[in-house]
């Protein structure tokens, strides 16, 4: 899911800029062209194989460029650190891995052709990558029909389980659950939720609803905005009016920074009536700076304040590496988890082809830095740890308790009627 | 609640209003559809990020206009002078020219989010027992300082004149001895300087990137819309009666559905109007 949408995004600044005259028609159109369904006819290289014996490919896909470049470079760099210290130790069955990066930069019809050429030229053994759930969804069929292992490291809202994407990171009832309850319980039972206008935050906000009504809260409104909106005078006027014991708030990306300063400028505060947001890592707070961000709480599987050994040495190889000015968050070590977990089923598998991988994956664990040890169940989402963090005056947050683990379900029967539970893995229905 | 409404109304009136000046006169007075007026708002935000920290908050605020109207300046002399009265031509120049200032700003300051702090914090009572933050009540202050500064500006200045009558008719106000080019420079200077205001001012409460111009260019062409494109007086109000209805349906019920009534009412009133868009000129 991620923190922005830019194919809506853009489709809306399009659209918004064809209604004030100008001719962007042709931008509308290739934006619209860019959300998937782009289907290649080559559905036969099923056993892609990884040539000669010597190295086994593995395909890096993120933004190294354009509006997601910060979250996706810190993604992309976390997996090449995993990658070098799994050769670093020999490699996976006495063979290197070898990184293929491609960059698509932002542009959800430029992932479909990068995809492409990771499946059905490079013929890689698998791939790590794409953030937001748009990008997941564009290169899907390619991954599909192409037979390819894709393992997406961001944590997302469910309601998806193709069989051959791995899903490393949390999904909604993961990340909600002990979340929901330990909110309910610690800051109130009035729920006043907010957030952004798309399927992300709507699945969130329904599934915390949902939870948080059978722990007897109420949910005074669920309100949603467009997502190019930072104006949220409106919304906290009535906020301020209904009065709640804290907000639930999912709006994303630029959004974020504007509705707490907007807050903070209402005489709200954080001792009163906190925020708890579903989708705010490190790197939407820093832009809030600390004063406005200290005291809002969000749920992750990592942060970097976590101090444990291994977490510590984490930070240090990544910082070594890649600079001492870099943070960690979560994305970032659920992608350095990923590159982890491919080598284990590969490993398992004793074979590199894509269908020996997936086939493998079910049952496969790895260390996750700070976290523990993670698995990959049935179906194709990974166990997890979650932790509820609450931010510091330098726009960190700080651990506040640590929840059991908790098995991943993408089709929570909290929001999704038991006869419409698909099997899964499965194919969707593209 | 209706207290809240009328407070949140005008605060949005507010940056509407502020936002929608410059576009208005810089339309007036030289026939230029300036697409690339959200842009200035966000430079004028980043001049605040970046001088704030330098100088402070208030000083920021008042060299900010300054800083953007100078940019304007060298825009006008190197592109927008080609651009003078054909609309057309000018929404094509400007368009790129907003394309060309996001991705620069991109190069050198990043794609990241921003941060500038709250200058003032703090509420003020309206009765009832209700606040209202105070930032929004310096919004609310600057864009009528800004709204009435401009008008009485062109009333009763040399310099106001001069627009006034380039605005007219520019052919005639040279053959007067009119010093037109510069005229047009200053005018575009101010409407550039007035978006800068209108960016350093939100900046506090706003996410400050590279992309946040075009929310406030959509904005202003609302209110131009509806007010005609040229007309000072009519911009503040229909900048006040656009805040005030998204405030009536945002505040109690949604903004999504603020949003739809809002555009819609406009679509109605533009579709059924007679009178030609464009309205008698500044």
């Amino acid at each position: 899911m991620a923190s922005q949408d830019p194919t809506r995004r853009d489709v809306l600044k399009r659209a918004g800029a064809a209604a004030i005259g100008t001719t962007a028609v042709g931008s509308i159109l290739s934006a619209c062209g860019s959300t998937g369904t782009s289907s290649t006819a080559s559905t036969t290289n099923a056993a892609a194989t990884t040539g000669g014996g010597d190295t086994i490919k593995v395909g890096v896909l993120f933004s190294l460029s354009g509006d997601l470049s910060i979250a996706e470079t810190s993604m992309k760099n976390a997996t090449m650190l995993a990658i070098d210290e799994i050769n670093a130790r020999g490699g996976v069955g006495g063979r290197k891995l070898e990184p293929v990066v491609e960059d698509y930069a932002s542009d959800f019809s430029v992932v479909v052709q990068k995809a492409r050429k990771l499946v059905n030229d490079d013929r890689v053994a698998a791939t790590i990558g794409c953030y937001a759930s748009a990008s997941r969804k564009a290169v899907l069929p390619v991954y599909e029909q192409g037979n390819a292992v894709l393992l997406y490291p961001t944590f997302y809202e469910g309601l998806e389980c193709s069989t051959n994407v791995i899903y490393t990171s949390l999904v909604a009832n993961q990340h909600l659950t002990d979340t929901t309850d330990w909110m309910v319980r610690n800051a109130g039972k009035k729920i006043y939720m907010v957030g952004s206008d798309y399927v992300g935050p709507q699945t969130y906000n329904a599934i915390v609803k949902k939870l948080a009504e059978q722990q007897g809260a109420t949910v005074i409104a669920n309100r949603f905005f467009p997502l190019t909106q930072t104006e949220f005078g409106s919304a906290l006027s009535d906020i301020k009016a209904a009065n709640p014991d804290l907000i639930w708030n999912t709006i994303v990306g630029a959004g974020i920074p504007a509705f707490l300063k907007q807050y903070q400028a209402a005489g709200f505060t954080p001792e009163q009536t906190p925020i708890f947001s579903g989708i705010c890592t490190e790197q939407e707070l820093a832009a809030v700076g600390g004063a406005a961000a200290k005291g809002h709480y969000f749920p992750a599987s990592y942060f970097e304040t976590i101090r444990t050994p291994d977490n510590t040495s984490f930070v240090q190889r990544y910082q070594e590496r890649f600079g001492s000015a870099q943070p960690t968050n979560m994305p970032m070590q659920a992608s350095y988890t990923s590159a982890y977990l491919l080598a284990a089923a590969i490993e398992k598998a004793g074979d590199a082809t894509p269908a020996a991988i997936l086939q493998a994956f079910p049952g496969v664990s790895a260390h996750a830095p700070g976290e523990g040890t993670v698995t990959v169940k049935d179906n194709h989402h990974t166990t997890h740890t979650v932790s509820l963090g609450r931010a510091n005056d330098r726009a960190l947050y700080d651990v506040v308790v640590r929840f059991a683990p908790r098995d991943p379900d993408p089709f929570p029967p909290s929001i999704v009627p038991a006869s419409k539970i698909p099997s899964c893995p499965r194919r969707e229905a593209s | 609640m209706l207290v809240q409404i009328v407070a949140q109304g005008l605060s949005v009136g507010a940056v509407l209003a502020l936002s929608a000046l410059g576009l208005t006169i810089v339309y007036g007075v030289m026939g230029v559809v300036n697409l690339a007026h959200g842009e200035f708002v966000m430079l004028g935000a980043y001049a605040m990020v970046l001088l704030e920290p330098l100088v402070g908050a208030w000083p920021a605020i008042a060299l900010a206009p300054l800083v953007v109207a100078a940019i304007g300046l060298l825009v006008d002399r190197t592109l927008i002078r080609f651009l003078y009265h054909d609309p057309v031509k000018s929404m094509l120049g400007t368009f790129g020219l907003a394309i060309v200032i996001r991705q620069l700003v991109l190069i050198v300051e990043g794609p990241q989010l921003r941060y500038v702090g709250l200058p003032l914090t703090g509420a003020v009572s309206l009765g009832f027992g209700q606040e209202f933050p105070l930032w929004r009540v310096v919004l609310i202050v600057a864009a009528v300082i800004a709204g009435v500064g401009i008008a009485i500006w062109l009333a009763r200045s040399a310099t106001g004149l001069k627009v006034r009558t380039t605005t007219v008719d520019a052919a005639v106000a040279q053959s007067l001895g009119m010093n037109v080019p510069r005229v047009n420079a200053t005018a575009f200077a101010v409407g550039a300087g007035l978006a800068g205001l209108a960016g350093a001012l939100v900046a506090p409460l706003d996410s400050v990137y590279p992309d946040m111009g075009l929310s406030y260019l959509v904005g202003a062409f609302l209110v131009v819309i509806l007010a005609g494109l040229g007309s000072i007086r009519n911009a503040l109000l229909w900048s006040a009666g656009v805040g005030l209805l998204t405030a009536a349906v945002a505040v109690p019920a949604d903004d999504v559905l603020a949003q739809v009534v809002v555009w819609s009412i406009a679509l109605a009133i533009v579709a059924l109007r007679r009178q030609p868009l464009v309205a008698s000129r500044v």
